[in-house]
């Protein structure tokens, strides 16, 4: 019954399936896994999750691997995000003014770590939406077939049709 | 079409999301921020903190916060310090901005050292790990090693042993490399060995009979076969025969002259004694009687642990409100925190991102007389002070006369403003009551200030890594408390320090870390110095002739291989080297005739 349960959750997550939806859910995933959670553009994009339509597996999953793999590349995503804030003595009007605007303090963007999270994914949002969207194009019609043909998906199909 | 897009109940989410921070707000947030505020503040104090009450209003600004009491961590009943109420009043706007500024607070009714109904320590070992230690107890140290080794070698530390007397032989074993006549006569017989096998070379190089015999013939052979011979690159038997007479006469020589320079070293080794007899004193931690004051060093470890303190707050203030870079009228500052850094920006004059404007400490009106009066301000308190422009100023005013304490006024600066941070301290207590205050404490030798009336004045300034500390206590009505295991010593003791109820204690430290130049003088120190010359002048002089006694017992065996090289020297080698030039003198003289036999050959 928990497997079915699970299912039948996956199958509620994976409501939003067309390729473009996938697409945005593994853009968002990205979003949501390399920028530090408890900062307020983080709470934004988490609202967006919910009320856009999009496949809420997918962005599950992306911010998973997006999210291990920003924990593991932190060190240098620091050092970008200071050397954002500091190297450039052109910038530090637009900082400053921004660090005195109301709201904009709590995206926390005078923190290197924030900073750094949030301009790689910023760069890496539209590259990946069109990455994304040819990988789903290609691989979502035969990955459809393989889980149609696995045994959970077959003993789902059959206490489906025992039940109702 | 929107429905296309747009999840209905996403919408819906979102709303009682937005919901739930309203009565997050309206019913938790006073219970999260007291519970927040209790475990900083305990983290800051080393000791549970408890807050009795508390109110925010954020629409009107207000925080209220009552019976707040900080607890002692090495008395678990009593408070350090309890506060009636604190009242700030929070700037709203800034709020939006991210930004706390409290523009008042008054922090009322201070008692010093109250009961507690719940003990103040933690039961969570987790939590008690991460404690740091209490409040006064904190320090930095390692950062004044330089001159630690001064400040820690209190001559006192061994005037026990000289009651208890010395096992020197078997101590003396132990450093007998370091003494200087031990290295003098090592070194002579070192330098003896070396020359004899050289000597031992030149003996086995020396013509033997047949040689001699030899040349003996050559020397009469006749003149057509010496122009023959002469025509030849190689000496004459004649010029061999000089050669070898001007080399033994000049191997005589320098072997004459090595015998003479040993005998002579050797005699010098007696004046190398007196110089040894300090070098032992000082391994055995006897105190150098040579000191005219010895203030550094019966009070250097409490001006350390001072001084570590001291710099424990200014690291901490450092830390809490850093320096920063001005660049094109814009200030920005760097924190470091938990491994990452925030970045501080603004305009210079702007305001930064947490400012106590004014702060105000009493202890009220309703303190009793017996308990402690406090009034004191702080200003300008920032975490950004490189944007504000000001520096922190506190001034504080305490009296507590029930304890005899009288008239403590802290003056204080902490200016940030540049690059470069600065800070200045004024310290002045009118009177207090000095107790307990240990000048030396030895397993043989306790030496305290027992009970004195004190007054103090210190003032400082340091900037970046530079400081410059000055202070004078003025100590009256002192007793002294002397324990030693031996009662000679503990009279001597008592007799030095008899009569000396009134003295100051002044000291100075200044320089950068790397070259700290510090210096104290008081009229403990004077007397005690003088005292050692003195009151112990009999004990120092039989333990320099015992020391004297055991360092030339440490000689006679080095003697002794000397003295067999050198009789070797003098009875084997130098003689065969006269016995030879003895048979080679005549050939260089005489006739054949004339010549004697040669018999032996010296070896």
């Amino acid at each position: 019954m928990v497997i079915f349960g699970c299912i039948r959750f996956l199958q509620l997550l994976t409501l939003d399936r067309s390729p473009l939806q996938i697409a945005f859910g593994i853009t968002f995933g990205m979003l949501l896994g390399v920028i530090p959670v408890t900062t307020l553009h983080w709470l934004c994009l988490l609202g967006c999750l919910f009320i856009v339509r999009m496949n809420l597996l997918a962005a599950l999953l992306s911010a998973a691997c997006f999210g291990l793999l920003s924990w593991i590349l932190q060190s240098p995503i620091e050092e970008l995000g200071y050397w954002t804030l500091t190297a450039h003595k052109s910038l530090l009007p637009i900082w400053a003014r921004a660090y005195h605007a109301p709201i904009l303090p709590f995206t926390a963007f005078n923190y290197s770590s924030v900073m750094g999270g949030t301009l790689i994914a910023a760069a890496c949002f539209v590259p990946l939406l069109l990455l994304s969207q040819i990988l789903v194009r290609k691989w979502s019609a035969p990955l459809h077939t393989f889980w149609l043909s696995t045994r959970i998906q077959r003993a789902y199909t059959h206490y489906r049709r025992m039940t109702h | 079409m929107l429905n296309a897009h747009i999840r209905p109940r996403g919408v819906l989410f979102f709303i009682v999301g937005l919901l739930s921070c309203y009565v997050y707000g309206r019913f938790v947030f006073d219970a999260q921020v007291k519970f927040w505020l209790e475990k900083e503040l305990s983290l800051l104090n080393g000791a549970r903190v408890t807050i009795g009450e508390l109110n925010t209003n954020l629409l009107r600004g207000e925080l209220l916060l009552t019976n707040v009491e900080f607890g002692n961590p090495i008395s678990p009943m009593r408070n350090t310090f309890e506060v009636g109420q604190i009242n700030a009043q929070i700037n709203v706007s800034p709020l939006f901005r991210k930004k706390l500024h409290i523009s008042n607070m008054n922090v009322e009714k201070i008692r010093h050292w109250t009961q507690r109904q719940t003990p103040g320590t933690f039961d969570d070992q987790d939590f008690n790990r991460i404690l740091p230690a209490a409040l006064m107890d904190r320090a930095s140290t390692g950062i004044y090693s330089g001159i630690r080794n001064e400040l820690t070698d209190n001559p006192l530390r061994h005037l026990g042993q000289l009651g208890s007397g010395f096992t020197l032989p078997s101590r003396l074993g132990k450093f007998a490399d370091k003494l200087s006549s031990v290295k003098h006569l090592k070194k002579i017989l070192s330098e003896l060995s070396e020359q004899e096998l050289v000597w031992e070379k030149k003996k086995t190089e020396l013509p033997s009979p047949a040689a001699v015999e030899g040349l003996k013939t050559r020397l009469f052979k006749t003149d057509s076969r010496r122009k023959m011979l002469s025509a030849q690159p190689e000496l004459t038997p004649r010029e061999e025969l000089s050669n070898h007479i001007l080399n033994i006469k000049l191997n005589l020589n320098q072997l004459q002259q090595l015998s003479q320079n040993v005998e002579t070293e050797m005699k010098s080794t007696d004046h190398l004694l007196q110089k040894d007899i300090s070098v032992v004193r000082r391994e055995l931690g006897i105190p150098d009687t040579q000191h005219s004051d010895i203030t550094n060093m019966i009070f250097g470890p409490s001006w350390l642990g001072l001084l570590e303190k001291l710099s424990y707050w200014i690291d901490f203030s450092r830390q809490q409100s850093p320096v920063g870079i001005i660049a094109d009228s814009y200030g920005m500052t760097v924190m470091s925190r938990k491994g990452q850094r925030s970045v501080h920006f603004g305009k210079v004059g702007a305001l930064p991102s947490f400012l106590l404007s004014h702060v105000t400490f009493t202890s009220g009106n309703s303190a009793q007389p017996d308990e402690i009066t406090i009034n004191g301000t702080c200003d300008n308190l920032s975490s950004d002070p490189v944007l504000l422009r000001l520096p922190t100023h506190l001034s504080f005013k305490a009296d507590y006369p029930e304890k005899g304490f009288r008239n403590l006024v802290i003056n204080a600066v902490i200016d940030h403003t540049g690059e470069v941070p600065k800070e200045t301290l004024n310290v002045s207590i009118d009177a207090f009551k000095l107790t307990e205050w240990p000048v030396t404490q030895t397993p043989d030798v306790q030496i305290t200030i027992a009970k004195a009336l004190a007054g103090l004045e210190l003032t400082g300034k340091s900037e970046g890594n530079k400081i410059d500390f000055q202070w004078n206590i003025s100590l009256a009505d002192t007793e002294y408390e002397i324990r030693s295991r031996f009662r000679q010593i503990e009279q001597s003791l008592g007799n030095m320090l008899a009569g000396l109820y009134s003295f100051d204690v002044q000291g100075a430290i200044r320089g950068g870390m790397d070259s700290l130049q510090f210096e104290s003088q008081s009229g403990l120190g004077k007397r005690l110095a003088e005292g050692l010359k003195t009151e112990f002048r009999h004990e120092f002089g039989a333990l320099d002739d015992a020391i004297l006694q055991e360092t030339k017992n440490l000689l006679p065996p080095i003697q002794e291989s000397i003295a067999v090289r050198l009789r070797k020297l003098r009875e084997e080698t130098i003689p065969a080297f006269e016995n030879t030039l003895k048979v080679l003198i005549p050939l260089e003289t005489g006739s054949p005739a004339t010549v004697p036999q040669t018999s032996s050959h010296p070896s």
